[in-house]
């Protein structure tokens, strides 16, 4: 036990960011912390809180005022806790692979003496206790929600908080239990490189099944209506996937012991399961991939006959794009995170079926109304900022250098060549994203050239001025000490203090112009100029702090 | 080539790493730094490179002040570090033509030179391939082909050896003593006594951030009157007295 609970803690300090030691950088953090923690973490819970609570009370007046109705008041419960597991299976198979298999303490570890079962359950737990913790709090905001519209006792609080805290365990054990098989038994994963491909496919996967059982034309209220009667074939799909989400609910709803304890033993079976499959399947599939060097042998006159001198902006460009794309770790969620933008939208209009509040302004913008005019163009802008800041391009670039950084410091290229070289790497991919989507965004709401140029323009100074902003942050502190490359974007603050700023700043200059135009009536064309102007000369300031105040930064670490 | 005066490196407002240190590298010679883990060895290297910012003296490499005329310094070092594992995404080809580039190596000597070292050291055949396929010691080399590759100067090498099978490692100890006749310098750190005794022209030796010897050998044997090099540096790495 002792064994145990010293290598969770292992595990989980080595993922963890160090602290600054600067008093001054210190309060910097806590600062960025306390903003975050008020403006994302309270609106984002209280959002869900809301959103269980008012549905959980719809479905009840449904269920009043229709006696035929065979619907669980726990259905919208049910229903959220379920999307939460789905999105811990997609997240979960890329950690659990790179816990398990490709971190750098396994090497050291597996000749120590240490039982394979205790070795394999701590990292178990890391894996639970690490991924999970933004779901906790989904979790219990969702629960908070149902309970303070319901009638709660002491029992069905209980149960909720353990529900909280064990409610990861089934889709993780689902994650480890196909892992633990594909690199046990085929030859889909020897290194990392492949490990990128097969991860897309299960997360296609995934993503595919679930669509499939949500595809949904009915409004918000017909929704409601059909929780209340209780026919939803994707709640259906998933009481199937996860038995432990409808025990969950059936026993807080009902005040249902047996409910609560076919809910424990459901999540006790699965793991001992996956604990006997690993203990067999676990350390052979990690001596597979142990020996991963294969050369592709070439001859020198080949190799030298395309070598010539080049640019060395270019190079240095080249070498960044190189590692981003060829990282699989940085290439998933640095580059491939920009693709689940579309699907975020989709997601919204098979949500809201066809009162959607986004066809509606779509609509007003077809026509030409203030209002429809007014939301595109902010969100053109919010949307932009969050890309931008999302996908931790900029926010990671100093942290990617991991323990090689120093030599960015060695090399004779000058700090600010080299922070505008990285900040091209995150308006490059980041705009190309962008682009797109404001190409097919622009052609759905048939916009005029005119608005068109506006869009881009307003996206490009969005993207420049928080990609400086995120470098900005990460030279402050950043994650330099990681074991694995995915470490070094996860649990990284830079990341997610960029996004809590850049929410922060597009509901704030959103607000503003909303403000603007519908209180003190200034014109929608001089508002436009305006953020134009705006976000131009903060780029300028960004750009200078970064190049004064980032590059001494740079100048300060020392590893 | 290399002079350090007064110099002085405290991390975290206490831990004094390097303490008032002094000396030189003149052009043709070949300087053992040696000492025991954590005397400041790798911490001078660091100030001498950039890496480290220092706290007080004077650095000069080439002639050129490291923090006044920082890249035209950085252009006269080539630099091993103490890690090999860098940019392991990245073809081996890739990582020297990156490296020639920003040391703006002509097409026709970038060829020339990755030709001559990658068949001092085994590597012609396996340049197209992403170095997190290679070895240790073939990433080791490759650290050192990326030092040598724009034939600068000044070589600081940190723990150069490590990892180097004994082929490549004399291969290196004889381009050092090659690159010292030519009238540069090298500057490498080493625990290995026996190394510093063959190749260096004059060793110094470090203990808790502070020079405690800089000589030859030879009058280092002299003055303690000892043949064992061994025994002469454990004897000074343990007086509490030798400073």
């Amino acid at each position: 036990m002792k064994m145990y609970t010293k290598l969770i803690r292992t595990f989980l300090l080595s993922g963890e960011m160090p602290k600054s030691e600067k008093k001054d950088k210190v309060k910097f953090y806590v600062t960025l912390g306390i903003i975050a923690t008020v403006f994302i973490f309270i609106p984002c819970f209280l959002l869900m809180t809301f959103l269980v609570g008012a549905t959980t009370v719809g479905i009840k007046e449904e269920i009043l005022s229709n006696s035929m109705y065979a619907g669980n008041i726990g259905n919208g419960l049910l229903l959220v806790i379920q999307f939460i597991c789905i999105f811990s299976m997609i997240f979960g198979f890329n950690i659990i692979l790179n816990t398990f298999y490709f971190s750098g303490d396994i090497e050291h570890i597996l000749p120590l003496p240490i039982k394979p079962e205790t070795l394999i359950s701590s990292k178990f737990m890391t894996v639970l206790i690490s991924e999970s913790i933004m779901e906790f709090l989904f979790l219990l905001a969702a629960f908070l929600g149902y309970l303070i519209v319901t009638d709660v006792n002491i029992l069905t609080a209980i149960m909720s908080i353990i529900g909280v805290f064990t409610l990861p365990i089934l889709p993780l054990v689902y994650c480890g239990i196909i892992t633990l098989l594909i690199m046990r038994f085929t030859k889909l994963i020897k290194n990392k490189n492949n490990a990128l491909t097969i991860l897309l496919l299960a997360s296609i996967i995934i993503i595919g099944i679930f669509a499939i059982g949500y595809i949904n034309n009915d409004s918000i209220t017909e929704f409601v209506k059909m929780l209340a009667i209780g026919k939803i074939r994707f709640i259906d799909i998933m009481n199937y996937i996860f038995p432990s989400t409808y025990f969950l609910v059936k026993a807080v709803s009902n005040t249902n012991i047996v409910a609560f304890l076919v809910y424990i033993i459901i999540n006790v079976l699965a793991y001992i399961i996956f604990m006997l499959l690993a203990g067999k399947l676990y350390i052979p599939g990690v001596k597979r991939i142990s020996n991963n060097a294969i050369h592709q042998k070439e001859s020198i006159v080949k190799v030298l006959a395309n070598t010539k001198k080049e640019n060395y902006k270019m190079t240095y460009l080249k070498k960044e794009l190189k590692l981003l794309t060829r990282t699989p770790s940085f290439f998933s969620n640095c580059v491939l995170s920009n693709l689940l933008w579309p699907i975020v939208i989709i997601l919204i209009f098979l949500i809201q079926g066809q009162d959607n509040i986004i066809v509606e302004f779509v609509n007003h913008y077809k026509q030409q109304e203030k209002l429809g005019l007014l939301v595109v163009f902010i969100s053109v802008f919010a949307i932009s900022a969050i890309l931008t800041t999302a996908n931790s391009i900029a926010s990671s670039s100093i942290s990617r250098e991991g323990k090689h950084f120093p030599f960015m410091k060695y090399i004779p290229i000058n700090y600010r060549t080299q922070l505008n070289i990285k900040a091209l790497v995150s308006i490059i991919i980041s705009y190309s994203f962008n682009f797109i989507y404001l190409l097919i965004i622009s052609y759905y709401l048939e916009a005029t050239f005119l608005d068109f140029l506006t869009f881009v323009t307003v996206s490009l100074l969005s993207c420049v001025f928080f990609t400086y902003l995120g470098i900005y942050l990460d030279t402050i502190n950043p994650k330099l000490i990681w074991e694995d490359e995915l470490n070094a974007l996860r649990g990284n603050e830079n990341t997610f203090f960029s996004m809590a700023i850049s929410m922060i700043i597009a509901t704030v200059l959103g607000g503003g112009i909303y403000y603007l135009n519908k209180v003190i009536l200034i014109p929608l064309s001089i508002l436009k100029v305006m953020l134009i102007v705006i976000l131009l000369m903060a780029s300028i300031l960004i750009y200078y702090k970064v190049m004064n105040k980032g590059i001494k930064n740079i100048k300060e670490i020392e590893i | 080539m290399i002079k350090v005066k007064n110099v002085t490196k405290v991390f975290n407002e206490t831990n004094k790493a390097v303490d008032n240190i002094s000396f030189e590298v003149n052009p043709g010679e070949i300087v053992g730094f040696i000492g025991p883990n954590g005397s400041g060895k790798t911490t001078t290297l660091k100030l001498l490179t950039g890496i480290y910012q220092k706290d007080s003296g004077e650095i000069t490499v080439a002639g050129y002040d490291v923090d006044k005329e920082a890249l035209e310094a950085k252009k006269n070092i080539g630099y091993i570090s103490d890690s090999p594992d860098m940019f392991l995404r990245l073809k081996g080809i890739e990582f020297l033509n990156l490296i020639a580039d920003i040391y703006e190596v002509s097409t026709t000597k970038r060829k020339q030179r990755i030709r001559e070292l990658t068949r001092a050291f085994g590597l012609e055949e396996i340049l197209e391939s992403e170095m997190i396929s290679y070895s240790h010691g073939m990433r080791q080399k490759m650290m050192v082909i990326a030092a040598l590759i724009h034939e600068p100067d000044v070589w600081i090498l940190d723990e150069p050896l490590i990892g180097l099978d004994p082929e490549s490692a004399h291969q290196l100890k004889e381009m050092m003593k090659e690159h010292a006749k030519k009238g540069h310098a090298v500057l490498f750190s080493t625990h290995v006594l026996e190394v510093a005794e063959k190749l260096c022209d004059r060793v110094i030796i470090i203990k808790e951030g502070k020079i405690i010897y800089q000589g030859t050998l030879k009058e280092l044997k002299k003055k303690y009157s000892k043949k064992d090099l061994e025994e002469i540096f454990l004897r000074m790495v343990q007086d509490e007295n030798v400073h």
